[in-house]
């Protein structure tokens, strides 16, 4: 009433109309349900946003006559801009782009690597490290050097993995830009009177455009011609419906006058010419989005997952180390000491390569889609990707190969299957029978379509064709089957022709025949089957023709009916001699008037043609199944064409009835059946129009298959707010502008790459390049990878962590000589582990990953309980018992039996001690001591990377054997032998006992970790057996992570 | 056409509407969460004890594997009565206290606090000899303060313990390295054949060029090297005595000698380095660097001794 009553008293300008009605978001679905519990504020930035900009919107290119426009701008309505001008524009004003939004200055991103996250523990470690070197360099004259190569190595440790991690976040940026370029806008233009397609960006002032339905506008114009035309301009004004367009000037304001059209606002119908009246930052959308604070994309699950991750791990080590920093201090360690032990604790805790490792993930995960086809256009798309558990996909293009094809003839009273494969190696049929050639010459003859030229070197079937759909497929159909359609043509020359119409629904043409002793004239008809036959007399079956009885006809019902039965399009085919004494040679055809004969004609046979699926679509819709994700067909054609295609590609299984096949099978109304009975639907828009919410939800849920046929761009939408009020995360694919709404209220749109409209691609958080369905599974199949391979890299990363704090502890509370330093440990976090963690992230994906649920990210964490008892309780203890063997064997067979370390600690370290006893009698000075035990440091680092062998082989999977997973993931190969070489490189090289205090090994002593290494492997794969064995059972409960 | 019919997603993207869709995502996983989590069971006792055992059994497993392996690394690498794997001799020294890499001693012959901590210390390292080694030793402790009182210390040199170690020594004068001390080689000369095979010769020079320390060593200048490590020695008795056919020998008195220095100038610090010559020890294992400081006495009533003496 409000409205009306605000229309009733003269405020007719829509705009202001808008500004008072209608709203960015009231909260509430399509139906009038809330969407959300909260409420959204009210929008009172945007109005003071708008209110400037109208202050200060003082243009007059929407006043001035059209000849001034011209003259103005230099340019021509017909003509154009002369390419000199549009250069001349172009160096002054530069791109029509929008400068983009500030980001970040790279020093802080720099910064934020250098300082951030784990970054910080470790700064402190180096500081910590130099104090204490400091300290003791001050109170004594020669200090030991241990603690200063410690806070270098540190300090280079942080600088490096800072810089690593900026340059693969830079990479990473770099990659996501060079997306933006593979859909690149394009504008028709017009300059000295040639029609060109340019890019956007090469628009200047005075340009001429040409805007068609689907296209997004350029830049700021004005129109100059209108035919129907309408645009959106939701995204700049709030106006919700679209608005009429036209050549005449209606309104001061330059927002509410008709004659303007905005820079990135959508033509969403009909066709308009302009001229080009502002580019770049100079255009409406240009001040908006100056205005606009810049992009907040909010944190990205994966980053939130990593965030809980690092606040976890900081954490641990923080509480670890300030416990045994207490511990050592109450046992009466010096503090410099306990210090030095609040340093190895937490280096050992902090996974230092891990940012690193997320980072070349989530790049990898783009680079490797976009090659797939499948474009991300943000990186958190992927992620949520993979939770999806419902896709709203459309039909032509996407699940179909948008080509219509022959697929069934039906001549000498048998249906022929034809070849509609997409590299044609189906079914072949015997194409020398007389019916096949009646037929073939029909279609060929009764045909308008022809190929385009400069097609030599192109497959048939991406040859393009000028004329209809059916047309065209009739006529690759026959260059297939004949070889040489034009060539036929040439050789039975078209004297007359009836083209198709809605009333006569039948095409006729008459020919010359290519029989040059034949003088008669070929008469071919095609069109609707029912109508064939009524002018039909006679039947061409197996070289005879027959009479057409109630036999025959009875047979051409049955054919018909079941080719119609299977969505496909029929076309009936007839023809007939013209006697030549009746029709000489030379006789004058009058088609308007006609006077030849149209009756009494023989009928030949039948095509059926349909848009056939695309040959990976079955496979990508099985795979959807099995992994949880309903697919749910959303199209505009017709219910039974949809339920045919729905039927071929999987989303309606074998065996599964809608409630009509019910009512057939049965023999009783439609009425009469349970609903719930049929596991599959088709629903019609004209139904769901009278269809509440409430019931779209009943047939959303009890429905398991469903498709909705002939529905509109609102349908699409309220269909998609059904299935997210089911909870469900909902992709949804499209290519028009009417797809838009629904992409956007989709959780992941995906457009498409070949056949989508510009509009449809902006909306879009995803583009399948390829416009196929299967590249949709490629993005699930890589959303679920991304956070499995982080999952198996973190898995691999943390296992390490308890043989690499335990020598503290023993060190601390058993009073033995340290099993392993703190440089030691670093050589494994950032040296030979590094490599194997971030080769994980090119794992292939398992089996079984597509078979599992979609995730639950609010239980399903990246690291959780199971994971730290797997990596800390089991396989890193295991780790921690081989590197104490190790240490254990090296002293004994030096000479101190395990009974004479546990207390030695003391005299160990003390430089006062220059002939300490070992088991055999054997007096040891304290650099000989410092020696051993350099070389058991070294000793407990090689037998860490020979057990992380078996780990690594191990987190290759979480529930699949390693036989059946392989290993092809040749990253993964040369991260174990890089490991390998580099310990070697680490223990042998010289000079390293300088630096690093790593002393050569005899090669002996890598052999005692094997077996733990062997024990590793041969746990887990038990315990994976026994997992894939007893599904859901209780070792899953505990154990998989 | 309904509101918010299009999304931008790209850089031109304004930033609330980025966030809605978030946080319409975020509700919907959190309510699909709720319908169809799988929620952990809860730690019940059973479960609990379950767990427990199953971590027993893993620990008990992993605990037998590894005494396993242990006991075939015993049977077949541990030796009851030698190490499994050789190492070089090193020299240790006694007294003084380590600074840096180097040992320091430092006193006053009238500090009797300095001198009664350098004797313990010089005891501690004797005292495991028993009788024999003060005996051994006697030439340096004359005073009954190892030289300290009187101003001519006494440094024990012990070449360490390294069962199996079978020492490769210069036999020749001619033998010795180049870089070894110029009066090493003087010695070695002066000694007939066959008093230099054998032995493992220790040296010990000054530094500084300009002092001039005598050093004197007790009771000689080299280790026997002869079963020299070895945790006990039988030898033929090839004596007329009547003490039996053989006698037994601990050759850990025979890797402890003692130097004694003379003419030490007063108030400075004298850098002494002491090594052990033997072709397959590195030099650099049997090498100690020390720090000799003696301190001149100032007290008033040592003139007044001598004084009364005197008259």
């Amino acid at each position: 009433m409000a409205l009306r009553s605000d229309y009733e008293h003269g405020r007719a300008d829509s705009y202001r109309v808008a500004t008072v009605i209608a709203t960015d978001d009231d909260n509430r679905t399509a139906d009038g349900q809330y969407k959300s519990r909260r409420k959204m504020p009210a929008k009172v930035n945007k109005k003071e946003n708008l209110d400037d900009l109208k202050q200060e919107l003082d243009i007059d290119f929407h006043k001035i006559s059209p000849e001034e426009l011209y003259q103005r701008f230099q340019t021509h309505p017909e003509n154009g801009l002369s390419h000199a001008k549009a250069k001349e524009n172009l160096e002054r004003d530069g791109p029509n782009a929008l400068t983009p939004p500030k980001q970040t200055p790279e020093w802080v991103k720099f910064c934020k690597n250098l300082f951030g996250g784990f970054a910080m523990l470790l700064w402190i470690g180096a500081i910590l490290c130099f104090v204490a070197y400091s300290i003791q360099a001050s109170t004594s004259e020669e200090p030991a050097d241990d603690n200063l190569y410690l806070g270098i190595v540190l300090s280079a440790v942080v600088i490096v993995t800072g810089i690593f991690s900026y340059y693969q976040e830079s990479k990473s940026s770099k990659i996501m830009e060079s997306f933006k370029n593979m859909v690149p806008q394009f504008a028709t233009v017009i300059r000295e009177g040639e029609k060109l397609t340019l890019r956007a960006e090469d628009l200047v002032l005075g340009d001429v455009v040409e805007v068609k339905f689907g296209d997004r506008i350029p830049a700021d114009i004005r129109i100059i011609e209108a035919r129907n035309f309408k645009v959106d301009n939701s995204s700049l004004t709030g106006e919700s419906e679209p608005q009429s367009r036209g050549a005449e000037f209606t309104h001061e304001n330059p927002l509410e006058t008709k004659n303007l059209a905005f820079f990135s606002t959508n033509a969403v119908e009909g066709t308009a010419k302009g001229v080009v009246i502002s580019c770049g930052d100079h255009t409406v959308m240009g001040r908006i989005a100056g205005l606009a604070s810049g992009l907040d994309t909010g944190e990205t699950p994966i980053a939130k997952e990593i965030h809980h991750f690092i606040h976890l791990i900081t954490g641990v080590a923080v509480f670890l180390g300030v416990t045994f920093f207490v511990i050592a201090f109450i046992l009466g360690y010096h503090w410099l000491d306990a210090v030095i032990f609040l340093i190895g604790i937490i280096v050992a805790n902090v996974p230092e390569g891990l940012l690193a490792t997320v980072t070349v993930c989530l790049t990898l995960t783009a680079k490797r889609m976009a090659s797939k086809n499948c474009l991300v256009k943000n990186l958190e798309a992927v992620e949520t990707l993979g939770s999806t558990s419902t896709i709203c996909s459309d039909k032509t293009g996407t699940l179909t190969q948008n080509r219509m094809t022959v697929a069934h003839m039906w001549f000498d009273n048998q249906i022929i299957e034809a070849d509609t494969t997409e590299d044609q190696s189906g079914v072949q049929y015997d194409r020398t029978s007389p019916g096949f050639k009646a037929l073939s010459r029909i279609a060929t003859l009764c045909n308008r379509a022809e190929f385009k030229g400069g097609q030599d070197g192109v497959p048939i079937l991406k040859k393009e064709v000028s004329g209809d759909a059916s047309e065209a497929a009739l006529l690759k159909c026959m260059e297939l089957a004949l070889g040489d359609v034009m060539n036929i043509r040439k050789r039975n020359k078209k004297i007359a022709e009836v083209p198709f119409n809605s009333t006569n629904k039948y095409q006729v043409s008459i020919h010359e025949t290519e029989d040059t002793n034949d003088p008669r004239y070929l008469l071919v008809m095609k069109g609707a089957p029912e109508r064939i036959l009524e002018r039909c007399s006679t039947i061409f079956i197996n070289g005879k023709e027959k009479v057409l009885d109630e036999e025959m006809k009875e047979a051409f019902n049955n054919a018909y009916m079941e080719l119609g039965g299977l969505g496909e399009r029929v076309l009936g085919f007839c023809d007939f001699m013209l006697p030549s004494d009746k029709y000489p040679n030379g006789f004058k055809f009058n088609t308007d008037d006609i006077n030849f004969p149209i009756d009494n004609l023989r009928f030949v046979g039948l095509m059926s043609m349909i848009d056939p699926p695309r040959a990976a679509v079955p496979d990508a819709v099985a795979k959807c199944r099995s992994a949880g994700i309903k697919v749910i067909m959303v199209t505009g054609d017709h219910p039974i064409t949809a339920k045919a295609i729905a039927k071929s590609v999987g989303i309606i299984s074998e065996g599964n009835e809608t409630v009509e096949d019910i009512a057939q099978r049965l023999n009783i109304p439609v009425s009469e059946v349970n609903p719930r009975e049929a596991k599959a639907a088709v629903v019609h828009g004209a139904e769901l129009r009278d269809v509440s919410s409430d019931q779209l939800d009943e047939i959303l849920r009890y429905h398991t298959e469903i498709v909705f046929a002939r529905t509109s761009p609102q349908q699409k939408l309220i269909i998609v707010e059904g299935c997210q009020r089911m909870g469900a995360i909902v992709a949804v694919t499209g290519d028009g502008v009417n797809d838009s709404p629904a992409l956007k209220k989709a959780d992941i749109g995906v457009a498409m790459g070949i056949a989508g409209s510009d509009v449809s691609k902006q909306a879009a958080d995803m583009i399948l390049l390829d416009d196929n369905f299967a590249s949709i599974v490629t993005g699930v199949e890589e959303g679920r990878l991304i956070f499995d391979n982080l999952k198996k890299s973190i898995a691999y990363t943390l296992t390490s962590n308890i043989p690499e704090i335990s020598p503290f502890l023993a060190f601390i509370l058993c009073d033995i000589p340290l099993p392993l330093g703190t440089v030691t440990i670093l050589c494994i976090d950032l040296g030979t582990d590094m490599v194997p963690a971030i080769s994980l992230a090119y794992e292939h994906a398992e089996a079984d990953i597509m078979k599992r649920p979609p995730r639950d990210p609010f239980n399903d964490k990246l690291v959780n309980s199971r994971l730290i008892s797997m990596a800390y309780g089991q396989i890193g203890m295991i780790q921690a018992a081989a590197g104490f063997f190790v240490y254990f064997v090296i002293m004994a067979e030096n000479g101190f039996l395990p009974k004479k370390l546990f207390g030695i600690r003391k005299m160990w370290d003390s430089k006062a001690v220059n002939d300490l006893t070992d088991s055999y009698g054997q007096e040891w000075t304290y650099r000989d001591r410092k020696t051993l035990e350099y070389t058991c440091h070294t000793a407990f680092f090689i037998s860490i990377v020979v057990v992380q062998w078996a780990d690594l082989i191990i987190c290759k999977t979480r529930r699949n054997s390693i036989f059946q997973q392989g290993m092809r993931n040749w990253a993964l190969n040369f991260g174990l032998v890089f490991e390998t070489v580099l310990a070697a490189f680490l223990s042998y090289c010289p000079g390293m006992e300088k630096g690093l205090r790593m002393y050569p090994l005899k090669l002996v002593w890598w052999f005692p970790a094997i077996p733990f290494a062997l024990a590793i492997f041969i746990y887990d794969e038990t315990r994976r057996f026994y997992l894939r064995r007893n599904p859901g059972g209780w070792l899953e409960q505990e154990t998989y992570y | 056409m309904p509101n918010d019919a299009i999304i931008y997603s790209g850089p031109y993207e304004l930033g609330r509407l980025r966030r809605r869709r978030d946080m319409r995502v975020a509700e919907y996983l959190y309510r699909r969460s709720i319908r169809t989590r799988n929620a952990d069971p809860e730690m019940t006792v059973c479960r609990f004890i379950k767990l427990l055992l199953y971590f027993i059994g893993f620990f008990f497993v992993l605990g037998v594997f590894t005494t396993g392996l242990a006991l075939v690394m015993i049977a077949n690498h541990i030796y009851p009565d030698r190490p499994g794997c050789k190492k070089f001799p090193g020299l240790a020294t006694a007294p003084g206290h380590h600074v840096g890499d180097q040992k320091q001693i430092m006193w006053s012959p009238n500090n009797i606090k300095d001198v009664a901590n350098i004797q313990r210390a010089i005891m501690r390292t004797v005292k495991r000899y028993g009788l024999e080694g003060p005996k051994r030793l006697m030439g340096c402790n004359i005073d009954d303060s190892w030289g300290y009182m009187s101003g001519t210390p006494c440094i024990l040199i012990k070449i360490t313990q390294a069962l199996g170690f079978q020492a490769v020594t210069y036999d020749d004068a001619l033998t010795l390295p180049e870089y070894a001390p110029d009066e090493l080689f003087d010695y070695v000369v002066g000694l007939g054949s066959e008093e230099r095979f054998n032995r493992i010769w220790v040296s010990c020079q000054v530094i500084e060029p300009r002092v001039d320390i005598q050093f004197d060593y007790h009771p000689v200048r080299f280790f026997d090297a002869e079963e020299l490590f070895t945790s006990g020695n039988v030898f033929l008795n090839e004596s007329s005595d009547d003490d039996g056919p053989t006698y037994k020998e601990d050759p850990r008195l025979r890797r402890i000698i003692s130097v004694r220095l003379s003419n030490i100038p007063i108030n400075e610090d004298i850098q002494i380095h002491c090594k052990a010559w033997a072709k397959n020890i590195p030099l650099h294992m049997v090498t100690v660097k020390m720090l000799v400081r003696l301190t001149a006495p100032v007290h008033p009533t040592t003139p007044l001794v001598l004084d009364e003496w005197y008259e």
